[in-house]
Formats: structure tokens, sequence, C-alpha cells
């Protein structure tokens, strides 16, 4: 029966099935904890060059009702960097060589494991990696006197809602991208310019008028504003409005990312 | 289908992807000097100088002695370690009459070409951007080079003690990415605590990026040789070294 027949190619995604990709990521890390761990200080070193060293010079910066230091605004622009960094990393750089060049997606497929179970397992170890080093890295915040208000718990799950948004936003590249020139162009074109102008190092207020629309469409300006709402306690209505930016935007680019690669993967 | 265009045909690949690639390494210096230098430079509370100049001039020339640091270091590992390891490339030079030595110094006179392609283009966006008022800044491209190669030599002379990659995670996170931002790169060295002072004087890094200003936006004064001597008795160090480790690893 037709019907049946389709159900087989495409059974409905189980986490089950998609904890088994994590697991097998899990496994597969083991022999490179470093990486893992060193991972971390990325953000950190920055935060102490740039936050504090650079920040002498810089006066208080207004943000929402109120002012705060540069390392104060700084800080969570980089905790949203560094999900950004995360999610390039999981889920587009190594997907990226796991299906043209180690073709582990095609092995795993021979199993019951199905392509979106493959989609969501990658995003699910892209999001505890995530979580880790955000959680790690809003300590450090709190023990540098840059948190600022109890807001700053719900900076947990909106770390998870970003690292979620982004590597969904990056599996589409996996789903696109086939040569290994497009590394180095999604890095220079994408990423780099995103890691330095969404609002992270300094504020959108100082763009010209015509160039701030573009910055606010951007995923890593909501990523970065949202985080900065919680952390300096400025919450309002814009706050619930990046969160809703960034929920979409998994829905979206989660579905159209598992289309692309499904199609990828069957033809 | 004669051989000549097989050639035309190489030529003509290897221009379009060097074509692509040179686009995208003159477009991160573009970038980043416009997010930090003027972004993040404009932030700078007004009046405050550094060494008289501005922040951006400041940084700029901080960013294109470290991004040669940067360049020389990473030439120094993957591509090196392929050739030993993975390609085994330079078993087969070895059976032909080239020296263990020649190839080293062949790969690094290979660093000093990447080296130059990425000094130039950079050197000609800060002029654009007129940061440079003496004409002393051209030298700043030689001692560029100069800081890369210094910096790659001992990394090769590294690399060929290597089974593995894995040292490199370490190399980049807890070497390379501290240099480039505490180097006196976005900062001036004398806000670092003193021993953070002493450390950072020790470096290449320092050293380079102190060098190219001199000769850029600041004062040639006589600290200049001593800069230029640390930076050639590193690079020497890293051949000598580099000679070692290579006959060790590459002589059956």
């Amino acid at each position: 029966m037709a019907v049946s027949t389709r159900k087989a190619i495409h059974p409905p995604v189980s986490l089950h099935r998609a904890s088994r990709l994590f697991r097998r990521n899990l496994l597969a890390y083991k022999h490179y904890w470093i990486a893992f761990v060193s991972g971390f200080f990325e953000p950190f070193f920055y935060l102490v060059a740039v936050g504090f060293g650079v920040g002498q010079f810089i006066d208080r910066v207004p943000y929402g009702h109120t002012e705060i230091t540069y390392a104060a605004f700084l800080a969570p622009g980089l905790l949203a960097a560094s999900t950004l960094n995360g999610a390039v990393f999981d889920g587009f750089f190594s997907p990226f060589f796991k299906l043209n060049w180690m073709k582990t997606y095609e092995g795993i497929m021979t199993t019951p494991v199905g392509i979106p179970d493959i989609a969501i397992g990658e995003i699910m170890w892209a999001l505890m990696r995530g979580s880790i080093y955000g959680l790690g890295f809003l300590v450090v915040m709190l023990l540098m006197g840059l948190i600022h208000s109890a807001w700053a718990v719900f900076a947990v799950p909106a770390v998870m809602l970003s690292a979620t948004a982004l590597s969904s936003g990056a599996m589409i590249l996996t789903g696109i991208a086939r040569e290994i020139s497009s590394l180095e162009k999604v890095m220079t074109l994408i990423v780099f310019p995103l890691f330095l102008f969404s609002g992270t190092f300094f504020p959108v207020a100082l763009y010209p008028d015509y160039l701030r629309p573009v910055v606010e469409a951007t995923p890593l300006f909501h990523s970065a504003t949202l985080l900065r709402d919680l952390t300096t306690g400025q919450v309002g209505v814009g706050t619930a409005w990046h969160a809703a930016y960034l929920v979409t935007m998994c829905v979206v680019a989660g579905t159209v990312a598992i289309r692309l690669i499904r199609r990828r993967l069957v033809s | 289908m004669s051989a000549t265009d097989i050639v035309v045909r190489n030529g003509h690949v290897f221009w379009r992807s060097w074509r692509a690639s040179f686009f995208l390494s003159v477009l991160s210096p573009v970038m980043f000097l416009s997010a930090m230098g003027l972004g993040l430079g404009s932030m700078v509370n007004e009046g405050r100088t550094f060494g008289g100049v501005d922040y951006l001039s400041f940084f700029a020339t901080g960013i294109l002695a470290s991004s040669a640091m940067q360049s020389g270091v990473f030439t120094g590992t993957y591509p090196i370690m392929s050739k030993i390891t993975w390609q085994k490339n330079y078993e087969a030079m070895l059976a032909s009459p080239l020296s263990v030595r020649e190839v080293f110094l062949g790969e690094l006179g290979w660093a000093a070409v990447t080296l130059t392609q990425l000094a130039v283009p950079f050197f000609v966006i800060m002029t654009v951007m007129g940061i440079f008022h003496t004409w002393s800044a051209v030298l700043a491209v030689p001692v560029v080079i100069l800081v890369g190669l210094s910096c790659c030599a001992p990394v090769m002379a590294f690399t060929a003690t290597l089974q593995t990659d894995e040292a490199y995670t370490w190399l980049f996170r807890f070497i390379v990415t501290p240099l480039f931002l505490l180097s006196g790169t976005f900062f001036p060295i004398t806000e670092l605590p003193a021993w953070g002072r002493v450390i950072a004087q020790a470096t290449p890094l320092f050293h380079g990026v102190e060098l190219v200003r001199q000769l850029t936006i600041y004062h040639l004064g006589i600290s200049a040789l001593w800069h230029l001597a640390y930076l050639f008795a590193l690079l020497i160090v890293g051949i000598l070294a580099g000679f070692r480790t290579f006959e060790k690893r590459l002589m059956p």
C-alpha cells in the first residue's frame, strides 16, 4: 500500500532514535575532550582583553533606563557569540564532514535512525554543548560582578534557545554546502560579520539609520540583546520580541534544514 | 588536448580560486578594523589618545602584526603535519637529491609568500584609511613578514615532534589567542598588572607590534634595534630547532 510505504521511508521523528546520534557524538568526543573543555576559554579571553582591557578607556554605556560598564555590556554579547560559534561548529562544520567526507550519515541511515532523527540528534548535541559553555560563562560573569539582576536566571534557558535557533540555521548551510571552500566563505561572509556587527561589541545605536534595520534583523542581534536584557535586568516588551524571533527561527530553520538534508541524502 | 591546454586550464583554476580566497582574506581585516577601530573606537573616551594617536591607528597597527603571527603559526601547523604524517609528501621529496634542511627552508620560503600576500593588501587598506603619515611606514611590510616567520619556524619545528594534531588545540587556545589579545594589540600593555607586563614583554608579538608602531605611527627609537634583534634571534633559533626535529623525524 502506497501510504504505508511512504510511512516506512519517512517515519516520524523519534527522540529515542535521535538520542542515538547524540550518544555517538559523545563517544566520539571522549578522545577529544580537550577541544571540548578549551572552547570555554575563548570568550573568557575576549572578556578580559576587550571588556576590561579596552573597557578602561570607555565611559559607562547607556542601556535601557540605566548605564552599565562596558564589560557588563560586552559580556552578554560574548555569551551570545559563543552560542553562535558552537552552532557553526556543531551544526555546520562537523555535520559537513560527516555528510561529505566521512559518509557517517550514509552509514547511520542503513539503521532505523532516519534523516529527521539525525538532524534533531545533531541539534540536541549542539544544544548540550552550548548550554554547558553558556552556564560556565554565566558563572564567570557572576563572579566578576557583571550580573545586575535576578532576571539572569532566565539567561540559562535563553542560551539554550539561542543555541537551538542558531544551530538550526547552521544546519541549513549543511544542507546547501558541497565544497570544502564553502567553510571559509561561511566563516568570512556570515559568521565573522555577525560576530563583529550584531551589537556584540558596540551598541546598534552607533550605526547610521539606514544600517540599523539590517543589523536588527540578524539572529545574533536578537540573541545578544535578549541575554543583555536579562543580565542587566532591563526586561520589557522588546525582550519578549527577541525571544519570539528566536523561537520562530528554531521552527522555520529547523524545518528547512531537515528538508534540505533529506534531499541531499535521498538523491 | 595538448599539454599546454592542461597548463592553461590549471592556471585558470588557480587564478579563480586564488581570486576568491584573496578577496576573502582582504575582507576579514577590513571588517575587523571597521568593527573594532571605528565602532568600538568611537566609544573610547573623547580626548583619550594612545601615545598621541587615536584608537583606530593604535588598534590597526597592532592587528597588522598579530594577523601575521596568526598566519605564521597556522602555516607551521596543519599544512606541515599533513605533509609529514598524512600525505607523506616529504618522503617523496627526500627520495630526490633534496636535503631535509632544504625542505625546511623551502617551506619557510612559502610561508614568506603567504605572509606577503596577507601583509601587502592589509597595508594598502590602512594607507587608504589614512593611518600612516610617514614614509618609513612601508618598512612595516617586511617587519610584519619577519614577525610571521619568527612565529612560523619554531611552530614548524614543534610540528615535527608531534604524532597527532591534538596539541594544536592547546597551542591556539592557550598561546595564540591570549598573545593576540594581550600583547598590546587591543590596549597598551601598561594597563596590565606588573606580572602581566613582564610576560607580555617576553612574547614575540609584543616586539612585533612595538616595532610596527614605531615605524608607522610613533617615533622610531633605539629600542627598535632590540625588537628587531629579538625577532631575528627567534627566527634563527626556530630554524636551528627545525633542522634538528625535521632531521630526527624524516631521516631513516
